[in-house]
């Protein structure tokens, strides 16, 4: 099956919205700049039934390049991650057992 | 920072729809979004990050008290891998260059960020 792009939400505006194309279009980068930018001033975000994304601070730790076995550090950094909320989690969960 | 915020701050600063548009087509990308989701479709937005279903196939696992063996149950769980450009921006580098930057006034401080992460 095809993924979901942004075209395709694009789409959707368009459709559900009666968005013109290029408005639809524009709102949908703008949606997805503003959620990085959020996201890059330290701020998490939480959709209440859809998810939350988490920011979280990884220390730095010793790794090895696995081709080579040359160790060096992995330099601490910050991450992105997503926690799907529960009422998503729930709808996936039932899409399995649906088709199986 | 909640979805009632984002929307309010969107319809700040996005003026070329009326506001309650902006609340209904936050709405329509999140329930696309989802709706991909549970049909085990992949969501790819650049630079943003993609959405994608992890089947966990059923195990079999033990119950430690008793000994006893059980088969898991499938599970299908809802993983996000974030894109390039937010994996950088989030620690501070490589601000790419955006169509929306003027929107955003606190970036200006991404030279200092780099040079104390790098000591």
């Amino acid at each position: 099956m095809n993924a979901l792009t942004k075209a395709k939400l694009v789409e959707r505006l368009f459709e559900q919205q009666k968005l013109n194309k290029r408005v639809a279009k524009a709102f949908v980068d703008y949606f997805f700049e503003h959620m990085c930018s959020i996201l890059e001033t330290g701020h998490s975000i939480k959709f209440s039934g859809f998810g939350n994304f988490y920011l979280r601070d990884k220390t730095e730790r010793p790794g090895r390049n696995p081709k080579t076995g040359e160790v060096y550090s992995v330099a601490s950094r910050r991450v992105v991650t997503f926690r799907a909320g529960h009422k998503l989690k729930v709808r996936v969960e039932q899409s399995v057992s649906a088709s199986s | 920072m909640t979805k009632s915020e984002l929307i309010s701050k969107l319809q700040m600063q996005y003026k070329r729809l009326p506001g309650e548009v902006v609340e209904k087509c936050v709405d329509v990308i999140l329930e696309g979004i989802a709706s991909a989701l549970d049909d085990h479709r992949r969501v790819e937005v650049r630079g943003f990050g993609n959405f994608s279903i992890r089947e966990w196939q059923p195990r079999f696992a033990r119950n430690p008290e008793t000994g006893e063996t059980w088969r898991t149950p499938p599970v299908n769980a809802v993983y996000f891998r974030p894109g390039k450009e937010l994996k950088m921006r989030v620690n501070g580098r490589g601000y790419a260059e955006s169509k929306f930057n003027n929107h955003t006034s606190e970036h200006s401080d991404h030279s200092e960020h780099i040079e104390c992460r790098e000591e």
